[in-house]
């Protein structure tokens, strides 16, 4: 991706805007903002046009309720991150002409007693199109994190490439996430797959870590940034890597 | 620089280590053998400070001293170095960024000023030259998806980047290719000085052809029970432990 950033051009957004269409072939990276939009936004994807998008949540409880439309041969890559006080997120994929493309990663932390709920519902309308969604949970305290996963392939979606993953970290044994695939598949030519993992922190690592000279707290931290890096590595637009860096930094600290 | 005595350490209630006598000066290298299970790598873990061992008797001192009222990490800074038997990976940590904290660390620890990230850049070349570690796995994350071998050799290339005054190296050279066990052996000669000291823990006589021991220990349900020269591992090697067991269990 970082090798043909520079083709994309910045998309901005008018502020408090509903609708927001891509034009045919265009290349456009889109930063829907720090702010989370209150209401449902729809994004329509022209065809042959390549997106990059980013939804970043840095304060307050994220709402986000998002529509993406994918026209034939368009591509969508998105990032998602929520690390405010939870919140609750739609987001509905329809890839709606053939040979369409989305790539989903999703992080979120949430701690104390906040509470995450994210809904992505991925719809296959047509055949030949692929999607990969990845979505990653930290939880600490006492937090809830929610992640439903539907993946609907309609009976003429032929040659469907639907893949999702859930993967998750939990803190302490109070901290809960819950993973629900749902997985609605009519047509019969299809890979698809999807999984989910919850896991605690790894001590040897830990270990391993203070052994070089890391204090403890240092060692949680870099092995949790390490969790998060599968989503935050992929973040082309260096000025935005930095940024959430800094916003993971931030919302680790407050969770002890 | 080292000295244990009658070390006690337990894990779960069950004694693992039963009084350790032991004894390390500046420019020395020891090998400690054993069978397996005779809690080598216990005696290791536990230098290092390891909470999943409780030492119940004894005493460590380190450079002057109590180790064992050290943390983890504050022994690591004073220069205690571990190479692990199985090193640990670190999924999306990469083996740059990590480096960079711990060589921070060290510096802060000992009153020196950061490193720039010019100056770490070299270190990190220099150093992965020495165990001719491909210097694409430093940008890889810690471990993960590393060869066996890679790994050893990423062990020592660790112990390279912060020049440790005791590097205790549990089995390094188990898993490694003639090649591979002589770079690993060329880096940790090449780190050998009049000031610091190496504990080699090793199944093979084979490593100390390439790293010449001082001295040469059994380790043996928990206890030193035999010290000798260089020549005592070449005679383990032909004789195996059986005759040290009988000659301690007939005492
Ligand atoms: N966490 C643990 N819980 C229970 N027993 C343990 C634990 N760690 C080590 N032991 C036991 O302590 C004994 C010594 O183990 P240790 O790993 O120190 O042996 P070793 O000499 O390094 O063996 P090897 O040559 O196979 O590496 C073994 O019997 C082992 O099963
Ligand atoms: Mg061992």
């Amino acid at each position: 991706m970082s090798s043909t950033e520079n083709k994309y051009r910045r998309y901005d957004l008018a502020s408090g805007s509903r609708e927001i269409t891509i034009a045919d072939g265009d290349m456009v990276s889109i930063n829907l903002g720090a702010e989370c939009a209150e209401g449902e936004r729809v994004v329509s994807v022209g065809r042959g046009a390549k997106v990059v998008l980013a939804e970043v949540c840095g304060e307050g409880s994220a709402k986000s309720a998002l529509i993406l439309r994918l026209a034939e041969g368009s591509q969508v890559d998105m990032t998602a991150v929520y690390l405010g006080e939870g919140g609750d997120v739609h987001h509905r994929v329809e890839l709606a002409g053939a040979d369409a493309e989305f790539e989903y990663r999703a992080l979120y932390i949430v701690g104390g007693e906040e509470r995450m709920n994210l809904a992505l519902d991925v719809r296959h309308e047509v055949a030949d199109c692929r999607s990969s969604e990845i979505v990653k949970g930290i939880a600490a305290g006492t937090a809830k994190g929610r992640f439903s996963g539907m993946i609907y392939v309609a009976p003429d979606a032929q040659r469907t490439a639907a893949f999702q993953q859930s993967r998750n970290l939990l803190l302490n044994d109070r901290a809960e996430i819950k993973t629900e695939p749902q997985l609605e598949i009519y047509a019969d030519d299809v890979k698809c797959s999807h999984g989910a993992t919850v896991g605690m922190m790894d001590e040897d690592a830990i270990w391993y870590m203070r052994q070089r000279g890391l204090d403890e707290a240092a060692a949680r931290r870099l092995q949790m940034m390490g969790f998060a890096a599968d989503v935050t590595s992929h973040i082309a637009d260096e000025e935005l890597r930095s940024e959430l860096e800094v916003l993971i930094d931030r919302k680790l600290d407050s969770l002890n | 620089m080292l000295k244990v005595k009658n070390l006690h350490a337990s894990v779960g209630g069950k004694e693992i280590l039963r009084g350790i006598n032991f004894e390390v000066h500046p420019g020395e290298v020891h090998a400690i053998m054993g069978p397996n299970g005779s809690g080598k790598s216990t005696f290791a873990s536990v230098l290092a400070g390891s909470e999943k061992f409780e030492v119940t008797d004894g005493s460590v001192e380190y450079c002057g001293e109590n180790l064992l009222e050290m943390s983890i990490e504050d022994r690591a800074r004073a220069g205690l170095f571990l190479g692990f038997q199985y090193p640990v990976e670190i999924p999306g940590v990469s083996m740059a960024n990590f480096m960079k904290l711990a060589i921070a660390e060290k510096r802060k620890w000992e009153g020196k000023e950061p490193l720039t990230p010019a100056q770490f850049l070299k270190l990190m070349k220099e150093k992965s030259a020495i165990v001719e570690l491909d210097s694409r796995l430093t940008s890889r994350a810690v471990n993960e998806g590393f060869s066996g071998g890679e790994k050893k050799k990423n062990e020592i290339f660790q112990m390279a980047m912060l020049e440790p005054r005791l590097a205790v190296l549990d089995e390094t050279d188990s898993g490694l290719d003639i090649d591979a066990l002589r770079i690993v052996a060329t880096g940790v000669n090449r780190l050998r000085s009049e000031e610091n000291a190496t504990v080699l823990i090793t199944h093979y006589q084979r490593l100390l052809d390439y790293i010449v021991p001082d001295f040469v220990h059994v380790l043996y349900k928990g206890e030193i029970i035999y010290s000798g020269g260089k020549e005592l591992a070449l005679k383990l090697e032909e004789e195996g432990y059986d005759w040290l067991i009988k000659q301690h269990e007939a005492k």
